[in-house]
Parts: C-alpha cells; structure tokens; sequence
C-alpha cells in the first residue's frame, strides 16, 4: 500500500493535470445539466450534480489494476511477480489501495468539497458512514471485474479494446454518467440486476436516500457479486497464467 | 515528392504494427463503435425529461455531437501521435528524431497511427449522414460538413501541441496534451449551453466552439456559405499560430540525454 501510495506522489503534477481535467468534466456536466432542469426546481438540479461529482470521485479513486497487469505481462515483470510469496491479487489490490488514496489526497479531497456544497440536503454522520461502506465495497467489486478484464492480457498482451468495451458497459449500466433515476424502466431494470451498478450508481443513490432498508440490500448485492467475482477470477487467472511466455532477459 | 513517399513508407509501417494486437485491435474498434453508440443513447435519455435543450432537438444534439467526434476520430486517426511528446522526451527518441532532416512534426504524426479511431470514425461519419437526412438537411451539407472536419481536426491537433510546449519546457516531467480529451467533452455540445463568459473563451481563446456548434448553426441551420471559407481559415490561422510556438519551445529543448 504504502508502495502505491508513494508512486501516486511521485506523479503528483499529474495528479494535478488529473484534477484540472475533473473540473473540465463538471463544468460540463453542470452546463449541460442547468439547461437539461431549467424548469425544474434547484434542489433537483443540486440533487444530479452532487450525484455526477460523487460519481466522478469514485470514477477517480477506483484502481486501473487491469492495466497494470497487462503492462506486467508486456514488459515481462510477471515473472518476478508470479516468484514473489504474495498472490497478484493482493499485490495489485494493495498497490492499487495505496495509489488510490494519493489521487483521494490530491484530487478527491477537492471533489469532496465541491460534493458537499452542492449537497441539497442535510448530511448526517449515520448516512456518512453508510456511504463510506458502499464505497468500500464498490471499490473491492470494481476491482474484481479489472482483474476479470486482465486476464485477457494473457492472451492478448494489450487491454485497450477490452477497456474500451468495459468502459462503453459501464457507459450505460453503472449509473457513472447519468443518474440511474433518469433511466427508462428497462434499462433500470436491467442494472438492478447486473453488477456494474453495485459500484457506481447504487452508491450515488443511497447518498440521496441513505435509508437502512437501502444499505442493507446494496452492500448484500455488493458482497455477493465480489464473492462470485472472486472465484471466476481465480478460475480465469489459473487457467491463463499457463499461457504466458517471457521471453527472457 | 519526397515526404509523399516517406508518408507510404510510414503507412506501411503502421498498417503492419496493427496486425501485432490483431484480437485486442477488434475489441477496440467494436467497443469504441458501442461507446458512441450508448453515448448517443444516454443522450436521449436527457429527452426523456425534456422534448428540447436551448431549443435544440435531439437530433440537432446528435448532429453537434456527431460532428465533434468526427473532426476528432480525425485527430486521432493520423495525428494522434501529438498527443505522446513527453514519452518521446522521456524516452530520449525526440531527439533521433531532430537529428534527421525531416520535419520533426511530420515525423511525429507518422510515427504511430491510432488503431482503434477507425470505428469512432466510421461511426460518426454514419452518424452526420444519418442525421442530417432526419433533419432534411440536402446531401451537400453532409459534404460540407465532412469538408469542414478535415480542417476542425487542425484544432484538436494544435491543442495538443499547445499541452506540448509544457511538455518541451519541463523535459517531458509534465504534460498537458491529454487536455486535449476534455476540450473534445466541450465540443460535443453546443455553445448555447455554457454560460456567456465560457462561450466567449471556447470562441476566441480555446476555438471549440468552431469545431461543431458554429458550423453547425451557420452552415446547416442560417445557409450561410462564406463560413465554408471563414471556418478552414480559422483553423488552419491557429494551428499555424500554435506551431509557430511550438517550434519555439522545440528550439529552446535540452535533452535529458536519456
């Protein structure tokens, strides 16, 4: 962790690049969203905006572990990794903990403030801490599906299709872009059920109603697709770490 | 004569490195096709709470989008190299590269072509055709649109090279091209969303406005032809404005003797 932690620092002016880049994001979304609710009341419109900063807070903290894996099997690292006594799970989780809580440090924190500014109603420490969970748990199940997504790196040796198709999933699934009470019917339906919303969406929603009966049913849903992740991993990754081949030096 | 056969030769060079990441390579054009596919659904979402946006229909939306994404799947098919100055610095390659006598950006941009834009940009070409036959609009709009794409893309390239010259002082240790990916989120929406003040920068300081909300009010919506020459002209002026700059800052590079 600490590891990840000091490499999120060592690239703090990109971290910073990062930030301005956010900022850019939510102007556009402010703008877009102020005409989109111009005749609605404010507190609707500060209800989305605060919903799409926390989204982009989590967009931000969540770990690109499946990227670190395939530059892992391109530069030939794997083979050192795959010696050492810690599994690539932990390695990546951790590390990636680590880098996470740099960008919270340098960007988040500005986020965080923007997000309780533009919060329409009253905060309370309960509702904080229920949100606090979820996040833990979005973290974890997001990045079950990264290292799902990584394995495919064995084969291919480049993970940018397939980010892009995961990113053109969550696009529409999570909830990360437009807030999932705008969703048709369908398509709410049909998120209810697949995991992506778990790490996005449904903590955007329990922030705006953070209700017990809520929590309760989010964080089982969370826990069992991390559980299920976990083991199609395990299978994936067993079965495709005997396809790789370093070549050498 | 001489740069059209180093461009074929480069051509060669890159169609040969796609066939490296041949499944990964399938993935990324089909994923980018779905991305602006579900992006456009998204979209319409917004018309489920609204029938119109500052008075542009969904269509209309599509279209500035459409026309946004078209002028940068330009960008990224064949200067999206612009983008990786600070690898080159930091990998010391800038510098075999100001050594040959070839002009250094030509060089550049030819080095590496960008695989996976090839979906986005089939996609936003079906995109402005479909559109602009749902709006009525006649087939030699679509053409001035697609004409007018070439030069918009001038834009996207210059503002990266703009993120460049950071790139260029700093010895690769920081970079601000990647900017380039938030100014292409502006230009997806038209300019009567912004406030007044935003507006007049994404005008005059940052031309994102230029890029798909002008032409796409001035040409389709008002007929007005002469921005079919105003538009190119603006382009081309600050992309021959940033590169001047840029040269000057490529001028003043030390190696890091990587």
């Amino acid at each position: 962790m600490s590891m990840g932690f000091k490499k999120g620092f060592s690239s703090r002016y990109a971290l910073v690049f990062y930030l301005g880049s956010i900022l850019i994001s939510i102007t556009i979304q402010f703008f877009l969203w102020k005409a989109v609710l111009v005749n609605k009341p404010e507190v609707e419109f500060k209800q989305t905006i605060s919903y799409l900063v926390l989204m982009q807070f989590l967009s931000m903290a969540f770990p690109k572990s499946s990227y670190e894996l395939n530059d892992e099997i391109k530069s030939g690292d794997m083979a050192l990794s795959l010696l050492k006594p810690i599994s690539l799970e932990n390695k990546f989780f951790w590390e990636g903990l680590g880098y996470s809580l740099a960008k919270v440090v340098v960007i988040g924190l500005v986020e965080i403030v923007i997000y309780f500014l533009l919060v329409p109603h009253a905060v309370t420490v309960l509702s904080v801490l229920m949100v606090c969970v979820a996040i833990a748990l979005a973290y974890t199940l997001y990045f079950e599906i990264e290292l799902i997504l990584g394995t495919f790196a064995f084969y291919t040796y480049s993970i940018w299709g397939i980010a892009t198709f995961k990113s053109a999933i969550l696009l529409i699934l999570s909830g990360n872009i437009f807030p999932v009470e705008y969703y048709p019917s369908f398509i709410r339906s049909l998120s209810d059920i697949l995991p992506f919303q778990y790490s996005f969406g449904a903590v955007g929603l329990l922030s705006q109603n953070p209700s017990l009966d809520l929590f309760t049913k989010i964080v089982l849903i969370q826990l069992f697709y991390i559980v299920v992740f976990h083991f199609i991993y395990l299978g994936l990754f067993n079965r495709a770490v005997k396809s790789v081949v370093i070549q050498g030096g | 004569m001489r740069y059209a056969k180093l461009l074929r030769e480069y051509l060669k060079v890159n169609l040969k490195a796609l066939a490296v990441y041949d499944l990964d390579f399938y993935f990324a054009i089909f994923g980018m096709a779905i991305q602006n596919i579900l992006n456009i659904v998204a979209l319409g979402f917004l018309f489920n709470i609204v029938p119109s946006i500052k008075g542009y229909s969904f269509q209309e939306l599509i279209l500035t989008y459409s026309l946004a994404t078209l002028s940068f799947s330009i960008f990224r098919c064949f200067f999206i190299n612009t983008l990786n100055i600070a690898e080159f610095i930091n990998k010391g390659t800038l510098d075999t590269i100001l050594v040959k006598p070839i002009n250094p950006l030509f060089q550049l941009i030819n080095q590496r072509a960008d695989e996976d834009s090839w979906g986005d940009l089939a996609v936003s070409l079906i995109l402005v055709i479909f559109v602009d036959v749902q709006l009525g609009y006649p087939w030699y709009i679509t053409v001035m649109f697609i004409f007018i794409s070439l030069f918009t893309s001038l834009i996207f390239m210059g503002l990266a090279l703009l993120g460049n010259t950071v790139s260029l002082f700093s010895n690769g240790l920081s970079d601000l091209a990647e900017v380039t990916f938030d100014f292409f989120e502006l230009s997806k929406y038209p300019l009567s969303i912004y406030s007044q003040a935003l507006k007049w920068i994404l005008t005059f300081i940052f031309p994102i406005g230029w890029i798909a909300s002008i032409p796409q009010e001035r040409i389709a919506q008002h007929h007005e032809w002469y921005w079919l020459f105003v538009i190119p002209v603006i382009c081309v002026v600050f992309f021959v404005i940033i590169y001047q700059l840029w040269k000057l800052f490529l001028n003043k590079y030390q190696s890091t003797g990587t």
